[in-house]
């Protein structure tokens, strides 16, 4: 193909040349192609250069943890109209409904105030996710960190009741380990304060 | 002093041709990815029956724009140095290229797009090898080019053919749509082989050309092994 005179190559350069080319390649690729394009940071570079937010996988949602409460919600299935010999309607009621929405890879505290032996009837569901949760009490005027667990798990629903055995918080602590955000809608009854996000 | 004076002119001289190729070349990579651009993409998804025009223009600015082909067209005519060559190397080029891009999309023939852009990557190292001889030190000899540029033809255009299929085109008028695409981009490549010529023709002039050849080569090499790590990961990724 060449008709002109150009030196040829040695094969010393040429090994040097696809070394080299080779080298460049492969760090162009990691550093730069791979953190921008797919997201994957080996060195470290990617995050540096801000070149993450290229790549299409959002890290980080403009979500705020944050608590909405709702009007309670009845417990029984919307509509159906009560039998009038069971006028019980009122216990089947909740007291309080809130909406709380879990940043992605975050978690987050929803606590109450109650007095030792006070009853927390409580249900949530989250919007589909599997969250791991640790519902928990702390004694009221602690300092050591001290908490005890009632319940701890990975699902989308808990419900119960529960005798508390100390004066103190006590609630949830929600971890979201998906992307996305998450939304936890919890209902509760009995004789607490509302503390609300920790 | 005289002496002095015409190696500063030269060297000057040399040194603005560099910067000038470092503006190109920063230009070029600001140009789109051999994908879509979403205007285009909103015209094929919307688009019913014939339209010659707007075919024509994305298969020229899908040539233009497409830094894949571009590169390979530049390791293809690096040492070519009279025009007979050059035009014989480009109509085997198009040959190939128009080949695949008719018969694979009306056939429908699925090539997976990843697959298929690593392999125009390969294209670029394989021509950048060429260009430094590798083969003739490898195994003794050079491969013809005339068929490798011929075959490569055919990679890049099934990749043509990829880019057009994602998009489902309805079966109305669908060849002459398609034909309309294909002048497109040999419009395209006929504009950017006249640009990439009258850069090297005018590179040749100086003694950096023949210093760099070696460099130019290498970074050839270099391109399209990105090019090919880099949609060989979105295979494995996606």
């Amino acid at each position: 193909m060449n008709e002109t005179q150009t030196k040829l190559p040695s094969s010393k350069t040429l090994l040097l040349s696809s070394l080299i080319a080779t080298i460049i390649a492969g760090f162009v690729l990691v550093a730069f192609i791979w953190p921008a394009e797919y997201g994957i940071d080996l060195t470290g570079l990617g995050k540096r250069f801000g070149l993450i937010a290229l790549s299409g996988k959002p890290k980080t949602y403009n979500v705020q943890a944050m608590a909405i409460p709702l009007p309670a919600q009845n417990m029984t299935d919307g509509d159906c109209p009560k039998s009038l010999d069971n006028p019980s309607t009122d216990e089947s009621k909740w007291q309080n409904t809130v909406m709380i929405m879990i940043p992605p890879k975050q978690g987050l505290e929803y606590k109450f105030h109650l007095l030792k032996d006070a009853t927390l009837e409580y249900a949530w569901d989250s919007d589909g996710a599997e969250l791991y949760f640790d519902f928990h009490g702390e004694p009221k005027g602690d300092t050591t960190g001290y908490f005890k667990s009632y319940k701890e798990a990975t699902d989308h629903h808990a419900e119960g009741q529960l005798s508390v055995p100390f004066d103190g918080s006590h609630g949830w602590y929600w971890e979201n380990k998906t992307d996305q955000p998450a939304i936890v809608v919890l209902n509760t009854k009995g004789h607490y304060e509302i503390l609300g996000l920790r | 002093m005289i002496a002095f004076s015409d190696s500063y002119k030269r060297f000057s001289k040399n040194i603005l041709f560099l910067v000038g190729l470092c503006i190109f070349t920063v230009f070029s990579s600001e140009l789109y990815a051999h994908g879509v651009d979403e205007n285009t993409r909103e015209f094929l998804k919307a688009n019913q029956g014939l339209a010659i025009g707007p075919f024509l223009y994305i298969g020229a600015k899908h040539m233009v724009t497409g830094y894949d082909h571009l590169l390979f067209l530049v390791g293809v005519i690096f040492f070519l140095f009279r025009t007979r060559d050059v035009l014989l190397y480009a109509s085997l080029f198009t040959l190939g290229h128009s080949l695949t891009l008719l018969t694979g999309v009306l056939a429908s023939i699925q090539v997976n797009p990843y697959l298929i852009d690593a392999m125009i990557g390969l294209s670029v190292v394989y021509k950048g090898f060429d260009n430094l001889q590798g083969f003739k030190h490898l195994i003794g000899f050079q491969p013809n080019p005339k068929v490798a540029v011929m075959i490569f033809g055919l990679f890049h255009g099934f990749g043509l053919a990829t880019k057009l299929q994602e998009f489902a085109l309805p079966k109305t008028d669908l060849w002459k749509n398609l034909l309309a695409f294909n002048i497109g981009v040999e419009l395209g490549q006929f504009f950017a082989l006249t640009f990439i010529l009258i850069v090297l023709d005018y590179w040749r002039q100086h003694n950096s050309f023949y210093t760099f050849s070696t460099a130019t080569n290498t970074l050839l090499m270099s391109s399209g092994l990105i090019l090919f790590g880099y949609q060989m990961t979105g295979y494995l990724l996606k």
